[in-house]
């Protein structure tokens, strides 16, 4: 396959197939010869390529039913089962993980698989010990004592899909603590709403930080660009939050929708180029500004509010969307 | 035009397949994520300008005559300013918003009109929709139209036996279209969207049926008197359709080949109880062979949903399902690292 195929832009492949199919619509490149020309452009996979592809395709979902399959048996709390044999099978199943990840090691896909099934079996051994002693543990701490179990992993394996694990299970972890206080979106509290605020956002800003130090780990795109989709969610809900319904913290809201923006655009524009991360900014302002419009607008009795709303946001969209097209041409 | 284009333009040229310099003037093609945003902002603006509609006379939602008129209406509008203002951002996604709105509004009618026939009426609304993808030569609307056209299918089919057999109709036309965009610089055009919102539709039936099924509705869905029809016809498309990815690849060792095939037998046999697993891994493995990585990302994320929806379904008990699941994945494993020792072996890929 060509080797700028699978670049971590995640674009190029529709690029060089967009333009071969361009030129034949140009008369440049003959139809006869089309299918060549997609070879020559390396737009699908070899045979390498595919053979990594099936590996993985393999290995990954054969771990993963694995650890799954372990997690529902201990969530089946087999009575004819002794304790000691179900710690046993799970804690065999964890060494065995990472006696795997050890041999085929940390950077093969293998020992990738292995050491991502180990973190979801100690999850499941963690909820082993509360169902079987019954601590009396809240949800929140199972999950903040899971994701500190998987730390010293994420720290040896220095492997991005870890580091995302620990992230989701940080974010759950969040979750239920609201959750068993029974503060909710929408009632009195905005604690929850801050929380996974700010959580996501200092993520990104940690990742993208050790990104540029060169820290390992965390220099794919595609696991930045991950964490970014969970800060740019977390900001936009407190963006909409600041212009709908009666908060008191409204004005909070939108310094804080406005900081993350500036932010944004400070990292993945000026300092360096992601359009990615930049179109869900933009998403974002449409988002924003939709729903700052419409509450304002729709019930002022105008007719053609909406329509006026509706221009807005394909104007924010269309002009957002030229600058980011023009960005795409230089992003690296 | 970017150096990555002259170095195509190179290698092509070097091959003998073109001659002189590089057509000036195109612009690389547009990122998907820019096409999201495009799509999702049109559908944002839709929202307010049907609103603009309602606000005008609200009572054209009620009469079928009125909905279907005005409906066609906005989608001419909209397909003739695309048509003219091809180049004009702002034009063609406003008139993209429009077009939503009145797709919505056209299919608002179509249902009013066809009642008591709600099948007709949902019929109706697929095959506007096939015609709206035909008429807007927009990527972006092109798949938001596939993906309506297959909701309309679905929905007619929620009352009847046909409707569980929707999926695999869907698989199939999935993996049509996405072969079938390479064919040439036309299909690529129709097809490639379209492939990608048949995808989606694919990808959300299991989460969208599953909801639909705790709602109250009129009627409900009907599964087939042989519940195994399903997921059997889905797993020979799925297996028919790793063969033909080995075969475009020209996979012709014999041992690979026949991991893969196993691998394919082995998948197909475990999804079973997994609804949605098969549909989710061949999205995966058909976008993987057709360089799209964004349905593939899609296709994996999906698997792993599916699997967690797995643990709340109430088909078996718990431990059936995890022993069937480490079963399965102690085959695919062995499986797995047979093809990494084959590789180690011919010193193919670095990886084990």
């Amino acid at each position: 396959m060509h080797a700028k195929t699978w670049d971590n832009g995640g674009h190029v492949v529709i690029d060089d197939r967009q333009r071969v199919f361009d030129w034949i619509e140009r008369g440049a490149l003959a139809q006869r010869d089309f299918r060549q020309a997609l070879s020559i452009a390396g737009v699908t996979p070899g045979r390498d390529e595919w053979r990594r592809f099936l590996m993985l395709l393999a290995i990954g979902t054969g771990a993963a039913l694995l650890a799954t399959g372990i997690v529902y048996f201990v969530a089946f709390n087999w009575h004819d089962m002794s304790r000691f044999a179900k710690f046993a099978l799970v804690e065999a199943a964890i060494v065995a993980a990472v006696a795997a990840c050890v041999v085929r090691g940390v950077d093969s896909i293998a020992g990738i698989c292995a050491l991502c099934a180990a973190a979801i079996l100690t999850g499941a051994l963690l909820a082993l010990v509360g169902q079987t002693y019954q601590t009396g543990a809240d949800t929140y701490e199972l999950f903040a004592v899971w994701a500190l179990a998987i730390l010293p992993w994420a720290l040896a394996g220095r492997q991005p899909v870890l580091w995302l694990m620990v992230l989701v299970i940080v974010n759950l972890a969040t979750q239920a603590y609201f959750d068993d206080r029974h503060v909710f979106f929408f009632s009195t509290g905005d604690a929850d709403i801050w929380m996974l605020f700010f959580l996501n956002a200092a993520a990104l800003a940690l990742w993208e930080g050790l990104r540029d130090a060169g820290v390992g780990g965390f220099s794919a795109t595609w696991a930045l660009r991950t964490v970014a989709v969970a800060s740019g969610v977390a900001a936009t809900f407190v963006g909409v939050f600041a212009t709908i319904g009666t908060h008191e913290a409204s004005g909070a809201f939108a310094a804080a929708w406005l900081a993350w923006l500036g932010a944004i655009v400070l990292a993945f524009r000026v300092r360096r180029i992601d359009v990615f991360v930049l179109a869900g900014a933009v998403l974002s302002v449409v988002v924003v500004v939709a729903a700052l419009l419409g509450k304002h607008f729709i019930g002022s009795g105008m007719v053609v509010a909406p329509l006026l709303v509706a221009a807005a946001v394909v104007g924010i969209a269309t002009g957002g969307g030229i600058w980011l097209k023009s960005l795409a041409q230089r992003e690296p | 035009m970017d150096t990555q284009a002259q170095l195509l333009w190179s290698k092509l040229a070097g091959a003998g397949l073109v001659t002189g310099p590089m057509p000036p003037g195109e612009d690389a093609a547009i990122p998907w994520y820019l096409r999201a945003l495009v799509g999702v902002s049109a559908w944002i603006a839709a929202i307010f300008v049907l609103s603009s509609v309602a606000a005008v006379a609200y009572r054209i939602f009620d009469n079928a005559v009125l909905s279907v008129i005005t409906g066609a209406a906005l989608c001419v509008a909209a397909a003739v300013a695309m048509r003219r203002a091809p180049d004009g951002p702002f034009v063609s996604q406003f008139a993209m918003a429009i077009a939503i709105a009145g797709q919505v509004l056209l299919a608002t009618g179509l249902l009013h009109a066809a009642r008591p026939h709600d099948v007709l009426g949902w019929l109706s609304i697929a095959g506007m929709e096939v015609v709206m993808a035909l008429a807007i030569a927009d990527a972006t609307h092109r798949t938001l139209a596939a993906l309506f056209a297959m909701a309309a299918l679905y929905a007619s089919g929620w009352q009847s036996y046909a409707g569980s057999l929707l999926p695999v109709i869907a698989a199939v036309l999935f993996t049509a279209a996405a072969l079938g965009a390479d064919s040439s610089a036309r299909a690529h055009a129709l097809m490639r969207p379209g492939s990608a919102g048949v995808a989606v539709s694919l990808l959300l039936y299991v989460p969208v049926a599953t909801l639909l099924a705790d709602v109250p509705l009129r009627g409900a869905a009907h599964p087939l008197p042989a519940p195994w029809l399903q997921p059997a016809l889905l797993a020979v498309v799925f297996v028919a359709a790793g063969a033909l990815m080995l075969r475009r690849a020209h996979v012709e060792n014999g041992y690979t080949r026949g991991v893969a095939m196993a691998s394919a037998f082995v998948l197909a046999a475990a999804a079973w109880p997994v609804p949605g697993l098969l549909a989710a891994l061949l999205v995966t493995i058909v976008s993987f062979a057709m360089g799209r990585r964004a349905l593939v990302g899609l296709g994996l994320l999906a698997a792993v949903a599916m699997l967690g929806y797995y643990y709340f379904s109430l088909q078996t008990t718990l431990l059936v399902k995890s022993m069937s699941l480490i079963v399965t994945g102690a085959i695919l494993l062995t499986c797995g690292l047979a093809l990494a020792h084959r590789g180690a072996l011919t010193g193919g890929a670095r990886d084990a």
